[in-house]
């Protein structure tokens, strides 16, 4: 019966899209609401609810919160027995709390179910893991990113620059594939007002770099975890459980973040997300890593005036030392309230699909709202990628890419984390190997208290079940 | 009153024209981010002369239903006034004369609800209005506040109260006049300017409220502050539109203000309050 | 006398009643909730962590934590900046707009406008200005040749910066009170004091003072109360940073509450919390009452 009612809307969705009207909808009466937040993956769609009701005859009601306090506001409405949100938005580390807590429905079954109608082959497999808890699909990708380094194209092809920098560091200037060839680059664009730029006398001073050094929304610890992955560095001890993230990878990654201060802005520590990408797209420094959501904004010039002033390059993530680490992923999604009615979960699956559908991902990024695309077609889209020159980065690097933290434990990381390292870069405190020692010992005391089977399974990542079929 | 020398005026209007640009350069300037174009909200220097942009404020309009924010802020922030003004208003009256040695206690245990921290008995209130079925309506939002604004009006008011004089209703006892109409017609006229007080601090809190209107509405009640903060996302904070919102959302509190303020005046002082 | 008592219990049962009920009734169920977590381990996010009764284990933690210890000089650091300088800018604008000039009402109310912005906005604000490199004010102090402050970006100056929003936000606050206090002083005590040829600040001192007091102590023991409750500016600027620099006692209570999800730490920290406020307030104020009657 279950796999009629989809066959028949499925049937609805493809006739209702060619223009025809159906006599009976599907989810006629049925109102969803979405806990969700202002942010792209939401607001593109937000404004086309009224196309799905048209089709389903479901009601979406899409409320957008601010990103501080979301989660908070998510974990309490996931505690109340009578749901009020049918549809949740997700950031993927916190699939590990909603997860274990039951707090989403399983998608995998009904994921299985409609492979064919969600091309579910045709999406990149890690944005799909990414998802995941325990191997069983609990959110599905609205918005897939990964953490990458973008870098002045310009600057970088400018003969002078080039020469002066092989003379210096005796070695070509190219896209940094490891972090010490990122310090130098940083180091070699840091100049101040007076001095010459690729052929120009800057006007103010230029910045080697902008990474996230602030506290606030735990922007640190989202540019700390990458750079100490890609130095193979692990967030749990895969024996006992327990935080990892003060060995020799994570002091390693501190070196670096401490190293890059000096040629940050002065302001280091109040940059978080979206003000450190902001020298990116001024066009006011040379390297900058982080999210692939903003990287959309650096080819528009109403968002960037970097499009007006050179040219932005695109590169993975820079590793260690040459030795290739995976990309690290996140995705933001849509999940189903695991408390919602039958009726209403059905609806909301309906809902996730047509969201997230390739066809709906085309008009975005035909529209403009590319942002963060994880269908392998699109990104591979020979038209799409020139629109998006960073389309052909995201394709590479996902191929070899390993998932963020999903921990349930993920957000005391964060904020422990968060104050460990902030006051470490801020000099606060000299020795980082007991800042990070003092800040895992602080997530192990939570951790301690339950059994190592539990600790482990926790950290577990068993591949998702729907490649299974 | 104190006439200040003509030598002085100079120097009294300078400090002022010094307080009043400390505190309106900032408000000044999120008028300006507001109209200002995304590329150079921040820059170095800041840019003043640009091409003004209305962007800001047409999305924040059509991006989400603004006007029905402010129209929610104004809702609950005068709901919860009006709720807390009434029974903060008795519960003042009876403390100031009832003459019991317990009184005091029961003044310090209504003042006592305003001093404790918030945070702890957001869950519970949302417990409480689910199961009550009003989550996500004004309703909560003015019950919630005015848990706060109760105890407010209760010592503000109490100070108004306490001088009164006690003659003045027994005159009106002797005339006949019931302890009710005694209440409404001499005593509370005489308070008028402390209501007035009362109201701008409850209007006021109720207003600016953030965490309680975050966690206890969705769509149907949100207040206008958390819409403004909803401008910070995940992948950017639309530094135009909080501006934009910032800059709209101070006028009706400007408004209330002003128009309380013939009785401020009086009010403030009126009461010795202590 | 009978009148008076069953005059006693009419006002009781009239006034008191449904006022006391309707506060009892919103607030009772929240705050037996509260205490009830307070002596619980109890985890909203993780239903898996054991939600068991801990006895006082919550308060003792609170209470040995040095953590919270921090919390706690960094809350009443705030609390004397921001207070003081308030009453003393707050009069001291006060008095200046009150003087019964054309014009002085619209600048009175002119600068009533930061009152009224919520503050998470404040918050908002104020990052845009504080931003060493980016931000206004650093530009404006450029301007007269002052070189740049790290305002929230540093562990030293943090705390000053966000004093200064909350100063920024609520010296109005007391200027209101003050402006409208000096306009309802009787003109006598000001008349005798100027024939005794007294200078303009011994009357200010001497004669003004004295009879704002009153209004001045109810002012801040308002402020006092939500200094004590101050978060909102803090989360968004510094959220505590950097470091610990600005961790108040707010942050500490909603980052044990809801990022940790600790909801009965955070509930003992709630009633530690109250504890203090009630006795600190009840001690300053009747310090302050008896030096007041001795003058």
């Amino acid at each position: 019966m279950k796999y009629a009612n989809i066959a028949l809307a499925a049937a609805a969705l493809s006739v209702a899209a060619s223009g025809a009207a159906l006599g009976q909808k599907q989810f006629e009466g049925i109102e969803l609401k979405m806990l969700g937040i202002g942010d792209t993956s939401v607001t593109r769609l937000a404004p086309l609810v009224d196309e799905f009701e048209e089709l389903t005859g479901a009601k979406v009601q899409i409320d957008q919160f601010p990103y501080p306090g979301l989660i908070d506001k998510i974990v309490i409405e996931a505690s109340a027995d009578t749901p009020s949100y049918q549809l949740m938005w997700v950031d993927s580390p916190w699939v590990g709390v909603l997860g274990e807590s039951g707090a989403l429905e399983d998608l995998t079954d009904l994921a299985i179910r409609d492979a064919e109608e969600i091309n579910l082959d045709d999406i990149i497999p890690i944005q799909l893991q990414e998802n995941t808890w325990q191997g069983r699909l609990l959110a599905f990708p609205a918005s897939g990113m990964i953490w990458h380094q973008n870098y002045r194209k310009d600057l970088f092809e400018h003969p002078d620059e080039q020469a002066a920098f092989k003379a210096k560091y005796g070695y070509d200037l190219e896209p940094a594939t490891n972090w010490e060839q990122y310090i130098d680059q940083a180091e070699f664009f840091t100049r101040t007002a007076g001095e010459v730029l690729a052929g120009n006398v800057l006007e103010k001073d230029f910045h080697g770099n902008a990474q996230a050094y602030s506290r606030v929304a735990g922007a640190i610890t989202h540019d700390f975890f990458p750079i100490m992955r890609s130095y193979g560095g692990q967030y749990w001890d895969s024996e006992t459980g327990l935080c990892a993230m003060d060995r020799e990878p994570s002091l390693r990654a501190v070196d670096v973040m401490k190293r890059l201060v000096q040629f940050n802005p002065p302001d280091y520590l109040g940059l978080m997300w979206d003000i450190r990408t902001g020298y990116m797209e001024r066009g006011e420094t040379a390297v900058s890593s982080y999210w692939s959501v903003r990287t959309v904004r650096l080819t528009n010039p109403e968002e960037a005036l970097v499009a007006g002033i050179g040219e932005v390059g695109y590169a993975a993530s820079p590793t260690g030392e040459d030795i290739p680490q995976p990309t690290m992923t996140g995705a933001l999604s849509f999940g189903i309230n695991s408390k919602a009615t039958d009726d209403e979960k059905e609806a909301a699956w309906a809902f996730i699909k047509w969201g997230t559908s390739r066809e709906m991902m085309r008009r975005f990024a035909e529209e403009g709202n590319g942002v963060s695309m994880f269908h392998r077609s699109i990104l591979m889209d020979p038209d799409l990628q020139e629109r998006y020159p960073y389309y052909q980065v995201l394709l590479d690097t996902q191929e070899h890419a390993q998932r963020r933290i999903f921990h349930p434990f993920y957000a005391d990381v964060e904020e422990v984390f968060g104050v460990a390292l902030n006051k470490y870069m801020a000099g606060e405190a000299d020795d980082p190997q007991a800042v990070l020692t003092e800040a895992c010992n602080k997530i192990n005391t939570r951790l301690k208290v339950f059994p190592v089977e539990l600790r482990l399974r926790w950290i577990a990542d068993p591949p998702a079940e729907i490649f299974s079929n | 009153m104190l006439k200040p020398a003509t030598s002085e005026k100079l120097l009294c209007t300078v400090l002022i024209a010094i307080a009043l640009a400390v505190f309106l350069v900032p408000i000044f300037i999120v008028a300006v981010s507001s109209v200002k174009p995304t590329p150079i909200m921040f820059q170095k220097p800041p840019s003043f002369v640009f091409e003004p942009t209305a962007d800001h404020y047409i999305n924040l309009f059509t991006a989400r239903p603004f006007a029905k924010f402010i129209w929610n802020s104004l809702l609950v922030a005068c709901g919860s006034t009006a709720f807390s003004l009434t029974f903060g208003t008795l519960a003042a009256y009876a403390i100031s004369r009832i003459r019991h040695r317990r009184i005091k206690d029961l003044a310090f245990w209504i003042l006592s609800m305003r001093m404790f921290p918030p945070i702890a008995v957001i869950v519970p209130y949302y417990i409480l209005f689910k199961t009550a079925g009003i989550l996500d309506t004004p309703l909560a939002l003015i019950i919630v506040y005015s848990t706060v604004n109760i105890p407010l009006t209760t010592w503000l008011m109490k100070g108004f109260f306490d001088e009164v004089p006690a003659a003045l209703e027994e005159a009106a006892a002797v005339d006949g006049h019931g302890l009710l109409a005694t209440f409404f017609w001499i005593t509370l006229p005489l308070v008028a300017p402390g209501l007035a007080v009362s109201a701008v601090f409850c209007f006021i809190f109720s207003w600016n409220e953030f965490i309680f209107a975050l966690m206890l509405t969705g769509s149907e009640a949100q207040t206008a502050t958390v819409a403004v903060m909803s401008f910070w996302s995940s992948d950017a904070v639309q530094w135009g539109r909080i501006m934009a919102g910032s800059f709209i959302i101070v006028i009706p509190g400007v408004v209330f203000v002003l128009t309380c303020q013939r009785w401020l005046v009086r009010g403030l002082t009126m009461g010795s309050v202590r | 006398m009978a009148y008076g008592r069953t005059r006693n219990r009419k006002i009781f049962l009239i006034f008191l009643v449904p006022a006391i009920a309707v506060l009892f009734l919103t607030t009772i169920y929240p705050m037996i909730y509260a205490g009830y977590l307070s002596f619980r381990s109890y985890d909203l996010a993780k239903p898996f962590v054991p939600r068991v009764f801990v006895g006082w284990a919550n308060y003792r933690e609170i209470l040995t934590s040095s953590e919270f210890m921090h919390t706690l000089i960094v809350t009443f650091k705030l609390m004397v900046i921001t207070l003081s300088v308030q009453l003393v800018l707050g009069v001291g604008i006060g008095v200046l707009t009150a003087q019964r000039l054309p014009g002085m009402a619209l600048v009175r109310t002119l600068l009533l406008i930061p009152m009224m912005i919520s503050p998470v906005i404040v918050g908002l604000i104020w990052l845009f200005l504080y931003f060493p490199e980016l931000g206004y004010l650093n530009y404006f102090l450029s301007l007269v040749s002052i070189s740049a402050v790290p305002w929230i970006t540093s562990t030293t100056w943090a705390i000053w910066a966000i004093a200064i929003a909350d100063i920024w936000q609520w010296t109005p606050f007391v200027m209101m009170g003050t402006a409208a206090a000096i306009h309802s002083l009787s003109p006598e005590p000001y008349e005798a004091a100027m024939i005794d040829g007294n200078s303009r600040w011994q009357i200010f001192w001497h004669v003004t003072i004295p009879q704002i007091k009153p209004v001045l102590i109810s002012l801040m023991f308002l402020r006092a109360i939500d200094a004590f409750k101050l978060y909102d500016i803090i989360f968004v600027l510094t959220k505590g940073g950097p470091g610990d620099a600005t961790e108040v006692l707010s942050m500490f209570i909603y980052r044990q509450s809801f990022t940790f999800w600790r909801m009965g730490v955070g509930a003992a920290a709630s009633f530690v919390s109250l504890a203090i406020v009630v006795v600190l307030i009840t001690f300053f104020f009747k310090s302050l009452n008896r030096s007041q009657e001795r003058i």
